[in-house]
């Protein structure tokens, strides 16, 4: 999907929610410094969090966060996906499923009942997942909440006609590139070596370990890895809360073992 | 020869201040990194290795090649002119303090790659404007195994070098002609050596054989691994492939490792933008791919065997020079615990 904005002025944008804390939205408000450049070429259609007068489609960008939770929200991503040219998965929520996705592994019954009391009948929920369970996704923006740079990159990339390029390396690339101490060889659980890098490793810079919020990046040695963190004497139950904390539900974690 | 006292060390560092940058190895989070220093006391000379390598003061993680703006025409501006260092770049000579042996060997492979094989416009100037002062080791790390490889001694690559031959002593071996002029413009903080401190250097020389050297050599390795690829499938690379993370780890940490990728940033407008070389490493899923998304090493395997090759044996035969120095970094950060001394020493049947 390419635009060139010279030949069809602004960008029609959509920014949009479904399921979610909506800290990935607000992470667009929180562009400041380039909120006002941002303008100048992309024309806001439809933002319901940050502006009052919204239109329906079509979009050539929709930036759609939260994870499918409801038949309604199924309804409503299939038809952004049908006005939109070109979808992004905002945040790790649209990515996988989100923290959320961790009740896709128990009974939803039971945890309506233990949210609700027994006045959860009106309450719709299925189990909690990405965006691509349900339509068709072009670039997914991962991250808890995403990164802000990536998405002036992701923008930028759209504007001058090019397909924004996702990475396929770890976090631990850009930790090394900013010379930080290694957390995993000091015994820490980092999830570094497995997270899809983008985060510039904003953990590991304040010294706390990554806890994989980005998800695996796709050739992520999960066998070596779990391995690596048994033999630290890590504990199969901490190795395993680790994977189900924010990207239990991406299809290489859903049917992990750890054992 | 002459000789440096311990102490006299970090005056000697504010003195050269007034007219050099000085770049040290300075304590981060437990480990130590080279970094800018603003006095001499802040250079920790008994540091046993860094995070990163001094490679990045020549080559850095990110550097800017190409800056370009479009207003009617699109105008191309090189970060550098004509190889010369531009005015945002600096022009000031700066001393990078603490060397070991190991990275001034290292420091002679990238030099044949970017001075020689590929003359680089953006690594020649900030080497041309740079002095090394190096420093011995005292004991080698357990992850060290410049044994192997030959390189705990230098005899070249530093302007000058300060070997250790007591608590508080070094003897300071001058490389060059600048080397030379560093101790004549300084004369206050060095001293004569001696018949009794040529004795000490003697003894700490013949000490260091015993404590650095190694049994297993890397003679025939380059044989041997013509040998070991014919089997594709060769144990060594599978186990190596099925172990390896992809973190690519090694490879950023390693001081010749000297691939890079090139990306463009353009700014929003689509106005002006930039070209930047960036750090890229050979055990990266995307490494080598090409046009049609065809990959040319598309598992852990070949990947890692291509490191250990290209290090071991393709550098070898292009520049001339192993491209490796022992410096154990890799080892170090290495969080499957790949050791490269193991894999060496595999290969050679030891």
């Amino acid at each position: 999907m390419i635009f060139l904005v010279s030949d069809k002025g602004k960008l029609k944008v959509a920014i949009l929610g479904l399921t979610c804390c909506g800290g990935c939205q607000l992470e667009i408000l929180n562009l400041e410094p380039v909120l006002l450049d941002l303008v100048e070429v992309i024309e806001l259609v439809n933002f319901p969090e940050a502006q009052s007068e919204n239109k329906d489609g079509p979009y050539d960008v929709a930036f759609v966060e939260g994870s499918v939770t409801t038949r309604e929200e199924i309804e409503r991503i299939k038809n952004i996906r049908k006005e939109s040219k070109f979808l992004v998965a905002l945040g790790t929520c649209a990515c996988y499923g989100g923290v959320q996705s961790i009740r896709n592994f128990g009974d939803v019954e039971e945890a309506r009942k233990q949210v609700y009391d027994d006045d959860g009948s009106h309450i719709d929920a299925l189990p909690a997942t990405g965006l691509d369970e349900h339509v068709n996704v072009d670039y997914y923006m991962r991250g808890c909440p995403v990164d802000r740079s990536e998405i002036v990159d992701v923008l930028t990339s759209l504007l001058i006609g090019k397909t924004p390029e996702p990475k396929h390396y770890s976090v631990c690339v850009e930790c090394k590139l900013a010379e930080y101490a290694c957390l995993l060889n000091e015994g820490k659980l980092c999830m570094g070596p497995v997270t899809n890098a983008g985060c510039k490793a904003r953990c590991p810079a304040v010294s706390v370990p990554c806890d994989g919020c980005r998800g695996p990046y796709d050739q992520a040695n999960l066998e070596s890895f779990i391995e690596i963190l048994k033999e630290k004497k890590i504990s199969v139950e901490d190795i395993l809360r680790k994977f189900r904390m924010y990207t239990s539900w991406a299809p290489q974690y859903r049917n992990l073992k750890v054992i | 020869m002459p000789l440096i006292k311990k102490q006299k060390i970090p005056l000697l560092v504010d003195k050269m201040l007034k007219k050099f940058d000085v770049i040290g190895p300075v304590p981060k989070d437990e480990k130590y990194v080279f970094s800018k220093v603003s006095r001499g006391e802040e250079v920790f000379l008994g540091y046993d290795t860094s995070i990163l390598p001094p490679k990045k003061i020549f080559f850095p993680q990110e550097e800017t090649l190409i800056t370009f703006k479009k207003d009617e025409q699109l105008e191309f501006k090189p970060a550098l002119e004509d190889g010369t260092p531009s005015k945002t770049d600096g022009d000031r000579k700066f001393v990078i303090f603490g060397v070991h042996a190991c990275d001034i060997h290292a420091i002679l492979t990238l030099d044949k790659q970017f001075m020689e094989v590929y003359p680089d416009p953006y690594y020649i100037s900030k080497r041309a404007r740079s002095l090394i002062i190096g420093v011995s080791c005292r004991e080698p790390k357990e992850t060290c195994f410049c044994g192997i490889m030959g390189t705990y001694t230098v005899e070249k690559g530093f302007d000058l070098f300060l070997e250790q031959i007591d608590e508080d002593e070094f003897y300071v071996i001058v490389g060059s002609d600048e080397g030379r002029k560093l101790l004549s413009a300084y004369p206050d903080f060095f001293e004569a050596s001696t018949e009794e401190t040529l004795e000490k250097l003697r003894k700490v020389l013949k000490e260091k054989d015993e404590k650095f050297a190694d049994s297993v050599s890397i003679t025939g390795l380059p044989t041997l691994l013509e040998q070991e690829f014919d089997s594709v499938n060769g144990e060594i690379w599978e186990e190596l492939g099925e172990k390896c993370l992809g973190c690519g780890t090694c490879c950023l940490v390693c001081p010749t490792c000297f691939c890079f990728n090139v990306v463009d940033k353009v700014e929003l407008s689509g106005k002006e933008g930039l070209t930047k070389r960036v750090w890229d490493s050979c055990l990266l899923a995307d490494f080598a791919v090409i046009a049609g998304g065809f990959n040319f090493r598309p598992t852990q395997t070949s990947r890692i065997r291509y490191r250990i090759y290209h290090k071991l044996k393709y550098e070898l035969e292009r520049g001339g020079i192993l491209g490796c120095v022992g410096c154990g970094r890799c080892n170090i950060a290495c969080p499957a615990g790949i050791k490269m001394q193991d894999v060496i020493k595999k290969i050679k049947g030891e």
